[in-house]
């Protein structure tokens, strides 16, 4: 039965030069699990929001929108509140309440619902969700994954038949981002209920999703199964080609469109039926582009006095013009380690030098000069009214006068291609142009070693890309980038080196190809995948291009 | 077993009502003591045993200095003890005194076990009821201030930390500070923004709200509701008729001992050690009975 009709949405922001949907039309059936896809811009939140009514932003609109084949305008309000449920990015914005047992009941509560009912409906949910453990708990002592899980859980307890989902896993580490969506695929499996997830990242997403919408431009560009996504000519032109998992980039690249392979083990049979195996290609050693620009010897530091060690005896050396890429698991001490790094934490015991002094040797804040801190929110770090006004800030902080920093400002926001942006506030910028200002700022500063956390978090393929590009630039400049991160595939297609944290300490460090082909969970998809066939490759390129020269040699 | 904080909110708010209400207007020395001791036993109970020593001498001290104070500054009452510079030391001013400090350290412990058994959740039950909306608010609103203090802290940090704040100055800092608290207000207005939307995408707002909580009200609360109603009844008729009567100026009385005032201080005593005795009872049922199953 179908449940949701778009007809012909055409949609324009108030005061906006072109539209943001123009002519979206689908259906959806009752019980299908549907991603809508594209890159940042495309529409996706405009959509998903147009269909949510309570969240209908003012504009332009033509075309109707039908829930269960009633224009989603004259539905009766409960039916539109509990019938369709909608969850946000950042499970900050979507948590009301302070307390787990009251976030579960809010929704409830407000429909009416009588108070046995919702005692039975609550302790239902929490118990499905796993999340009996923190009924009592305050929601903002929860973890990032248990605050989605929740967010999810208090829209379900309404029983909607629709889930309107806006990238619920850009704000979540890895695994639990892959919890998360196993979850969301089983409430499609074992309730029914009809999903559509917005994602742009779709390794995990795509192998149980029934339909992919994917959007460009305000426009739905494909609609279909996922396996089906092979037939869209030229996608690799299309913001979503890297967002692809990476079985599917391959055979994609290698010109097979029929029937995509989108898990690990479905591209081990794609390459087994094509290649021989072969032997790993000989890597040269390491040679250190620059003198150490930050050397940890013994460094231990915990939060109090009777805590455990974060960092125990942790020792380390980054060169001059090298990106190192530090990975490690949730809570292994990533973040910790940078505090330590920038001086914001103070280790207790062992020594840091930055390029040769000890950072006890630098007085006051001159430190922050030599190093600097890219936080993983980025929007922590703006505190002017106008994205302008904060770079400026930047430079008049160092005696700059009032002109010459705006004139350097300017030019800065040219470099990084954020000119547009300079008299928005800071606040309402995308993901990825926030932390393109934020790294603007930062520069500005000319620090020699520059401290990146979770610098993927949240961004598109395409934003990636510009990220990597402008590390690349700051390298090759002389610069250390010390990046914390779960992402693995962003360390193992452009660090230098990659580094695993674990138990307080750095346990292997070693290129990219080397250390990710001797680890078999802790490692790229596309590493999984050419194991055995073609060993020591670790990124999706690096498999493609020894699938062609193996072509070549036929 | 027998938990304190695990009881109704409601039943638990009359306890505290009537004791720290009987202890602060009767000025008996015998109501005085038997609620100084339950408040103590009460709270080394909450504490499961684990009063520290500081605590426990800081209420001493606090009784040493109320005793002791009052006969320096009040000099009324016909015994006096002894001279100090022309002025007498009296008696029944330190017996005041004595008195006084009993009544201020109990209210002082009672105190100190509302805030272990009483959490903000069991407060916002009780007064939430009263305005269902009002409760929504303060919900939202105890999440949002922890909220605010940690995200200044972490913006501090990450401004420091990008080195935007290098400047040693001590003008430059303040304005520094003044930003960031700008930003605080932006961002907190944002916030609002998207906490309204959340709320209203799931329904506030819509006719007919009902109220859940997750406290019930089983036997064991109406057992200590009744009781606390029952003795509580007792101690303010004795308290009406006047049987409990005692004056420490200008002379001390007699401590009342008549078969009412007696009856009010059995019943007064049951009531002050009521919630420890039902602790009690719990820890010896699990000792032999339920452990043995």
């Amino acid at each position: 039965m179908e449940i949701l009709r778009v007809e012909d949405i055409t949609f324009r922001y108030p005061g906006a030069r072109s539209d943001a949907l123009s002519d979206v039309s689908f259906s959806l059936d009752e019980g299908e699990f549907a991603v809508l896809c594209g890159g940042t811009g495309c529409g996706k939140t405009t959509l998903l929001k147009l269909i949510k009514r309570e969240l209908s932003p003012f504009g332009e609109r033509r075309g109707e929108i039908y829930y269960g084949g009633v224009p989603v305008g004259l539905l009766d309000c409960r039916i539109a509140v509990g019938g369709i449920g909608y969850v946000t990015q950042d499970p900050d914005d979507g948590i009301v309440t302070d307390r787990v047992w009251h976030e579960l009941s809010f929704g409830l509560e407000n429909l009416g619902v009588p108070s046995d009912e919702i005692r039975r409906r609550v302790g239902e949910a929490a118990s499905y969700f796993g999340l009996e453990r923190c009924f009592n708990s305050r929601t903002d002592e929860l973890s990032g994954g248990l605050k989605q899980l929740l967010c999810l859980a208090s829209v379900t307890v309404m029983r909607p038949r629709l889930l309107l989902l806006d990238e619920p896993t850009a704000q979540l580490d890895p695994i639990a981002s892959s919890e998360f969506t196993a979850f969301l695929s089983r409430l499609s499996r074992e309730l029914g209920i009809t999903v559509i997830a917005a994602e742009h990242r779709l390794g995990d997403i795509l192998p149980v999703a029934d339909r992919v919408i994917l959007m460009g431009g305000g426009n739905v560009v494909f609609n279909g199964p996922p396996r089906d996504l092979g037939n869209l000519r030229g996608a690799e032109d299309l913001s979503v080609y890297g967002a692809l998992p990476a079985a599917s980039r391959i055979a994609r690249a290698l010109g097979d469109y029929d029937a995509l392979p989108l898990t690990v083990r479905e591209g081990r049979e794609f390459l087994e039926s094509r290649f021989a195996p072969e032997a790993a290609a000989e890597e040269p050693p390491y040679v250190p582009p620059g003198a150490p620009a930050v050397e940890a010897k013994g460094v231990s530091f915990r939060y109090g006095k009777n805590d455990p060690d974060v960092l125990s005896d942790l020792s380390m050396t980054v060169y001059g013009g090298e990106f190192f890429a530090v990975l490690g698991g949730n809570g292994a001490g990533k973040t910790t380690l940078l505090g330590v790094i920038s001086g914001l934490l103070n280790a207790y015991s062992g020594k840091i030098k930055i390029n040769g002094k000890n950072i006890r040797e630098y007085r006051g804040a001159s430190l922050n000069r030599t190093v600097a801190l890219l936080p993983q929110d980025p929007s922590t770090v703006f505190v002017g009214g106008t994205v302008r006004e904060d770079l400026c800030d930047m430079l008049t902080s160092r005696g700059i006068g009032k002109d010459e920093a705006l004139s350097r400002a300017e030019e800065a926001a040219r470099r990084f291609g954020i000119s547009d942006l300079l008299d928005r506030h800071p606040y309402d910028t995308s993901g990825g142009e926030r932390q393109k200002c934020a790294l603007a700022k930062l520069l500005l500063g000319t620090p020699s070693v520059i401290l990146l956390d979770e610098p993927t978090k949240g961004l598109d393929a395409a934003s990636k890309a510009e990220l990597a590009k402008t590390v690349r630039g700051l390298t090759a400049g002389g610069a250390a980038v010390i990046a914390v991160t779960h992402d693995v595939e962003f360390a193992a297609e452009h660090a230098d080196r990659c580094a695993l944290l674990f138990a307080g300490g750095i346990v292997s460090t070693d290129t990219p190809r080397r250390f990710f082909s001797e680890n078999s969970f802790y490692t790229t998809a596309a590493n999984r995948i050419a194991r055995g066939i073609f060993p020591g490759e670790v990124t999706c390129a690096g498999v493609i291009a020894r699938c062609r020269a193996a072509e070549a040699g036929k | 077993m027998g938990d304190i904080a695990r009881f109704h909110p409601f039943p638990l708010f009359c306890w505290f009502a009537a004791v720290i209400s009987v202890s602060v207007f009767v000025p008996n020395p015998v109501i005085g003591v038997t609620s100084l001791l339950g408040g103590g036993c009460l709270l080394f109970v909450c504490r499961r045993g684990r009063l520290r020593a500081r605590t426990a001498l800081s209420y001493v001290l606090l009784f040493a200095l109320v005793t002791l104070t009052n006969p320096v500054f009040s000099h009324g009452g016909k015994t006096p003890l002894f001279f100090v510079n022309g002025t007498p030391v009296t008696l029944e001013s330190a017996a005041y005194g004595a008195g006084l400090a009993v009544g201020i350290v109990s209210v002082l412990l009672l105190c100190a076990c509302w805030s272990e058994v009483m959490s903000d959740e069991k407060f916002m039950y009780l007064f939430g009821r009263a305005a269902p909306k009002l409760s929504v608010i303060l919900s939202a609103a105890q999440r949002m201030i922890p909220r605010f203090l940690r995200r200044m802290r972490t913006v501090n940090g990450a401004v420091s930390a990008l080195g935007a704040r290098t400047s040693q100055s001590f003008s430059d800092r303040a304005a520094q500070s003044m930003k960031v608290f700008y930003a605080m207000t932006a961002w907190s207005a944002e916030n609002s923004i998207e906490t309204a939307s959340a709320m209203k995408a799931r329904g506030y707002g819509l006719c007919g709200r009902t109220s859940f909580s997750p406290v019930r009200f089983r036997a064991k609360d109406g057992v200590l509701l009744a009781l606390t109603l029952a003795l509580t009844a007792v101690t303010f008729t004795g308290v009406g008729t006047g049987a409990l009567g005692f004056e420490y100026y200008p002379e001390i009385t007699g401590i009342p001992s008549s078969p009412l005032a007696l009856a009010v201080y059995v019943s007064f005593g049951v009531l002050s050690f009521l919630p420890c005795f039902f602790r009690v009872g719990g820890v010896l049922k699990w000792k032999y009975c339920v452990s043995r199953i």
